[in-house]
């Protein structure tokens, strides 16, 4: 962290509501991009980044250690997002919107987005997107918990060490679901590849 | 191969997530909505901190014999505080009780159990009847001291004609004339929409236990007080920590005291 931020997190941590605002405006945007993905739908992200800064706010003169505001908010991020996906089990209402098909031109575009292997001929290619779009889609398809895990470690390159401070579990659950999700991923795309070679080869054929 | 495989992963989470719009509109939307959660969420903890006084003070003054006024009867008491309206200077805390009060109110900076003054409020106490009908208002002047233990005291004026029957006090002694009624009395602060089991709602029924709405979390507690009147101001000493009744006593004494 560098030292301007530094400042600003001592400031909003004294009680300095025009760097509280500072913050937030710094980390909304990430933030928000987190809860959407752990979530699955806007309403609920935002509802999870509301309910988040709220906390962050009531409790900034609790952050010991300015330095550590990231894994801070990202605990209180996910702890947040985890209970009211609790709270939703609970009272039956349906807990997953399809993210990437609510996402205007997102989801047509993904493949195209990732850079693809230049040494790929052309099936290679239409298959490699095919890939990264399925990996998006069976990545929605966990439970919250695994996407949780995936998106800390994967997104924001976070160590089972800080993943388990945030998630408040212990090391070897995080290991465990690590290598679970991406076991289940590594078998969903593994079927959806062989389904997608059969299909791309009887439509060349 | 399983490097590769995980780089693909990684590129394809990365982009999910980033290809996420977010605007300055969405932005400024939310923290609006944080800063007026935020406000709410004050008033609703310095609500719930006052709460506790005031529930205690209700049962001091009322329970056993609920407080009358007119036709009326006395079902809640109800104030707010905000924390930016604490006033932290003891002198004008004084001076803004006495003027809230009509007169002057005794206060003290410090407690011989090792407390001193840390914040104080002016306010006013709303009475409403069972139905929530606002039936007077009286003020209030409290006292937060910190130190070994956190005391609260509130000094409040009650409502003219309101009527408190005979009750009986676990401890009940006399400095200088002026009776010191004490109790200790087991709490439990749900959130707004939580139930209490039937447990515990025989248990309050029976009048063994006081149930008081408002905070995040169920929490149990036991409070002790110690109430006097003096000068037609009513005086309150609580605490939920480890100070006992006689101890209260004592403090109490202390005020009496003051010149």
């Amino acid at each position: 962290m560098d030292l301007e931020k530094r400042e600003l997190m001592i400031k909003m941590k004294n009680g300095d509501d025009q760097a509280f605002d500072e913050v937030y405006r710094s980390y909304s945007g990430k933030l928000y991009r987190m809860a959407l993905f752990i979530t699955g739908n806007r309403s609920d992200s935002e509802d999870v980044l509301q309910e988040t800064f709220v906390k962050c706010y009531l409790h900034r003169g609790e952050l010991k250690d300015p330095e550590r505001f990231e894994s801070w908010i990202y605990q209180i991020l996910v702890r947040t997002a985890w209970k009211m996906e609790k709270k939703k089990k609970n009272t039956g209402e349906v807990s997953f919107e399809e993210m990437l098909e609510t996402d205007e031109g997102r989801s047509s575009s993904l493949g195209q987005r990732l850079s693809a292997d230049d040494s790929m001929g052309p099936l290679e290619s239409v298959l490699q997107k095919e890939v990264s779009r399925e990996i998006c889609d069976a990545v929605n398809r966990l439970d919250i918990r695994y996407r949780t895990v995936i998106l800390l470690y994967y997104y924001n390159g976070l160590g089972i060490r800080e993943i388990s401070q945030v998630t408040g579990v212990f090391q070897g659950t995080v290991k465990s679901r690590l290598n679970k999700a991406r076991k289940l991923l590594r078998e969903s795309l593994d079927h959806h590849e062989e389904d997608s070679r059969k299909g791309l080869k009887e439509a060349v054929l | 191969m399983k490097d590769e495989w995980e780089k693909k992963l990684k590129k394809a989470i990365e982009y999910q997530v980033s290809a996420v719009s977010f605007s300055e509109e969405d932005s400024r939307r939310i923290l609006e909505k944080v800063h007026d959660n935020v406000g709410e969420r004050k008033k609703m903890m310095n609500g719930s901190k006052k709460r506790i006084v005031i529930a205690a003070a209700a049962m001091v003054a009322a329970a056993g014999s609920i407080t009358a006024i007119g036709a009326g009867r006395i079902a809640f008491l109800s104030s707010s505080t905000y924390r930016d309206q604490a006033i932290r200077d003891f002198d004008q805390l004084k001076a803004e009780g006495e003027k809230a009060l009509g007169q002057i109110p005794k206060l003290k900076e410090s407690l011989g159990g090792g407390q001193t003054f840390s914040e104080g409020y002016v306010s006013q106490v709303n009475a409403m009847d069972d139905s929530g009908n606002l039936v007077g208002t009286y003020p209030e002047v409290s006292i937060i001291y910190d130190g070994t233990a956190e005391i609260n005291m509130s000094v409040s004026k009650p409502l003219e004609g309101a009527e408190n029957g005979v009750q009986a006090h676990q401890v009940t002694e006399t400095y200088q004339g002026i009776v010191l009624e004490g109790d200790e009395v087991d709490y439990l602060f749900l959130p707004p929409d939580a139930t209490p089991s039937a447990e515990d709602q025989k248990l309050e029924e029976e009048g063994k236990l006081m149930i008081s709405y408002g905070t995040d979390q169920e929490e149990r507690k036991v409070f002790k007080n110690v109430s006097w009147e003096e000068d037609g101001l009513h005086y309150l000493l609580l605490t939920d920590q480890d100070v006992t009744l006689s101890q209260l006593m004592d403090m109490a004494g202390e005020i009496i005291d003051v010149q």
